[in-house]
């Protein structure tokens, strides 16, 4: 079972990445973090039972261990020392523009609780509020409720349209 | 910028970042191998420890009477009411390890990271307040037994040193017998008083900021 186990989180580790890139401010929370989710995974893996999507319950499982997480709150991130170098992007078709967005976006996303930041991720990743509801499993209604008031927040820093 | 500029930034940035961090099969099962313990796991631990420190007193205390006790006394025999109080401290220690065990299970019978995160909230709040209910509980009983050893020794005393003068413990120079009273319950005070804030600070250092942020992350979701 560890194997396929493996296997799977192989193919879907992009949905851990991307929860440790929106809760982590140094490369070190960020391993311990991705561990602990990974560790949080395999325990539950066993309780998985195709009710819903494989990446539905990856994402509850990684952001409710991010919020719940033990370490991270006791070493209480400072929000002003973001690693500039964490959100580079190393990439042939390098655009400032695009560095310039991720870097405010970051600055922005520090600022936020630990359930807005998980709203706001998801909502990046093209979920519909439903899908957020289903992962996060707060209702549909608050997830609308909170996500104007995170736009709200992201226009007050980001001076963003809708 | 727009909010559609933004998701096609983040998309830009999260794919670049993910392959940046990508682990193949080896290094996952490395990670879950070497993994360090999370919360939960530390309490489990820290209960396990606590039942290793019960066991090992109650051995004690059953030593103490049957063993060390009439050693030291060289033939004297013991005062059954003092085996009587040790006995009763080994049953209230064995008691409230059940006791522990049982509420412990129960408050962690409901958790699991796979909840949804108002259940997950919860649980863990529940569990912290259930451990932090014991480790006081634990830490009250150790305090009780230090001062009902206390007692028994100081009322052990007076009578060997009334059968070592040859006196009745009312012919004992009742002055100096206070005095000695009184220096040994404000020792007996000042230790308790220091265990206890001593622990009481260690537990609030260990999870109290920890409790108090799920807490207001569960009052934000109740909002």
């Amino acid at each position: 079972m560890e194997k396929e186990f493996v296997k799977i989180i192989s193919e879907n580790q992009g949905i851990i990445h991307k929860v440790c890139s929106i809760y982590c401010d140094s490369e070190e929370d960020r391993r311990d973090l991705f561990q602990e989710i990974l560790a949080q995974l395999w325990k539950s893996y066993a309780t998985f039972r195709n009710e819903s999507k494989f990446s539905t319950w990856m994402y509850r499982v990684a952001i409710n261990t991010a919020i719940t997480s033990f370490k991270k709150i006791k070493r209480q991130p400072d929000q002003k020392s973001l690693e500039i170098e964490s959100v580079q992007i190393e990439n042939e078709e390098y655009d400032p523009e695009v560095e310039e967005q991720i870097l405010l976006l970051h600055k922005a996303i520090a600022q936020l609780s630990g359930i807005e930041k998980s709203i706001v991720l998801l909502f990046l990743e093209n979920k519909d509020y439903e899908e957020i509801a289903e992962i996060t499993g707060i209702t549909r209604n608050y997830v609308r409720v909170k996500m104007n008031r995170i736009k709200h927040k992201l226009k007050k820093q980001m001076d963003i349209e809708e | 910028m727009k909010l559609q500029d933004l998701k096609s930034a983040w998309n830009q940035y999260s794919s670049t970042d993910a392959s940046r961090h990508q682990l193949d099969e080896s290094d996952l099962q490395n990670m879950l191998r070497k993994r360090t313990l999370g919360l939960i796991e530390r309490i489990d631990r820290n209960i396990r420890i606590g039942f290793a420190i019960f066991v090992a007193l109650s051995l004690f205390f059953i030593l103490d009477d049957f063993v060390i006790s009439p050693l030291l006394a060289g033939g004297t025999d013991i005062p059954t009411w003092i085996i009587l109080i040790n006995g009763i401290s080994v049953l209230i220690i064995v008691g409230s390890f059940i006791y522990f065990y049982i509420a412990y299970s129960r408050a962690k019978n409901d958790y699991s990271q796979s909840n949804d995160l108002k259940h997950v909230l919860q649980s863990m709040v529940h569990i912290i307040h259930t451990y932090r209910r014991l480790f006081y509980w634990a830490l009250g009983i150790l305090l009780l037994v230090n001062c009902i050893n206390f007692f028994t020794g100081l009322l052990t005393g007076i009578e060997a040193a009334a059968s070592r003068y040859h006196v009745a413990i009312e012919d004992l120079d009742h002055r100096q017998l206070l005095r000695k009273t009184a220096a040994g319950m404000v020792i007996l005070v000042i230790l308790i008083a220091f265990l206890f804030f001593f622990f009481r600070w260690g537990f609030r250092k260990l999870y109290g900021r920890y409790v108090t942020q799920l807490e207001e992350t569960l009052k934000e979701l109740e909002e």
